[in-house]
């Protein structure tokens, strides 16, 4: 008995050991949902009007700022040829006092534009430096803007970036 | 044991605290060398936007049109109305045209007419509407307007029966590929 609380002791002093440092260093930025290709079909218009603007918020960003510093999260995207508009924004729910970070302007994402602040002053700590939000994407395509026949579809690979402020 | 736990105790509690006794050699980061926690983390998605063709066109008012004068030696006057109805159009496409026809003859002797108001960049005449669609408006590139005009002029001749209360036809615009 006496070597069986002996062996659970250690066992149990030897996981602190290996789990303490590896905590410390809790970096993290993924998608909670979606995170897949998103299509956005602009598709129908009033007559006499400009087309309706389509949008996308099927995907969900999740971070952990362990910086050490206040963070941001920046955007950009690639899109050679690009012939329409695309837009997009950070919604983050609100989560109690001292809030989590300043939401930003709605970003239009250009080809080979720099990165532009989604959503900005992060905090160092807990628990602010941890939420998510969703990402709402809108396309707008104005009658003088063409179509898809004769541009072709615009291709976009948005990057999110999350580091220190 | 009991001693032995205690010394191991003790051991562990050290590394926990401290880390191991004998530390492995760590060289110093080389210039520009990427650390080991992130600076930054980044995540990418692909989207794509596709505009599909668009053409929208509405016709917007109703319109009643009385001959009930003439002129001495000339014949009936026309019936003219450039105000009672109007058009609606969006296309995100170019190379259009609207057609017009109306869904059954009138008495012989009555005519109707249209002319509409072109979207800028396009070209419209003034045509007899039949059962057979014409072309009012050609040339029709990228447009969103509102409230471009219809005139519609109805003539008849003086061999016309009257009508009584009228004959009510409809007229259909077509926005198609020229």
């Amino acid at each position: 008995m006496e070597r069986l609380t002996s062996y659970i002791f250690m066992t149990m002093l030897g996981a602190i050991c290996l789990t303490a440092p590896l905590s410390a260093t809790a970096q993290e930025f993924r998608f909670n949902s979606g995170g897949g290709p998103i299509n956005l079909i602009v598709q129908s218009a009033t007559a006499g009007s400009e087309p309706t603007d389509a949008s996308d918020s099927s995907s969900e960003i999740y971070w952990d700022a362990a910086f050490g510093l206040p963070s941001k999260i920046t955007v950009s995207t690639i899109s050679p040829g690009q012939s329409f508009r695309l837009y997009i924004r950070l919604s983050v729910p609100s989560q109690g006092a001292g809030g989590q970070g300043i939401v930003q302007p709605e970003v239009q994402l250009q080809d080979g534009m720099l990165d532009m602040d989604l959503f900005t002053d992060i905090p160092s700590t807990l628990p602010g430096r941890q939420g998510f939000g969703t990402l709402i994407y809108r396309a707008a395509a104005a009658v003088a803007e063409g179509n898809s026949n004769e541009h072709l579809d615009d291709t976009h690979l948005v990057t999110f970036t999350i580091l220190a402020q | 044991m009991r001693r032995f736990m205690t010394i191991s105790g003790l051991i562990l509690a050290w590394i926990a605290l401290f880390g191991p006794f004998a530390k492995a050699q760590v060289p110093p980061p080389l210039p520009g060398a990427i650390q080991m926690a992130a600076s930054s983390l980044t995540l990418s998605q692909n989207v794509i936007v596709t505009v599909q063709q668009i053409n929208e066109l509405k016709i917007v008012g109703d319109v009643n049109l009385i001959i009930s004068t003439s002129t001495p030696g000339i014949g009936l006057d026309s019936a003219v109305d450039g105000s009672s109805a109007t058009y609606n159009l969006t296309t995100n496409d170019t190379g259009k045209k609207i057609t017009g026809s109306i869904d059954a003859s009138f008495s012989p002797g009555i005519r109707l007419f249209a002319l509409l108001g072109a979207p800028v960049g396009g070209a419209s005449s003034n045509e007899e509407l039949s059962t057979t669609a014409i072309d009012l408006v050609t040339g029709i590139g990228y447009t969103a307007q509102t409230g471009l005009t219809i005139t519609y002029t109805a003539t008849a001749a003086v061999s016309a029966a009257p009508n009584g209360a009228g004959e009510t036809r409809t007229v259909t615009l077509t926005l198609m590929d020229n």
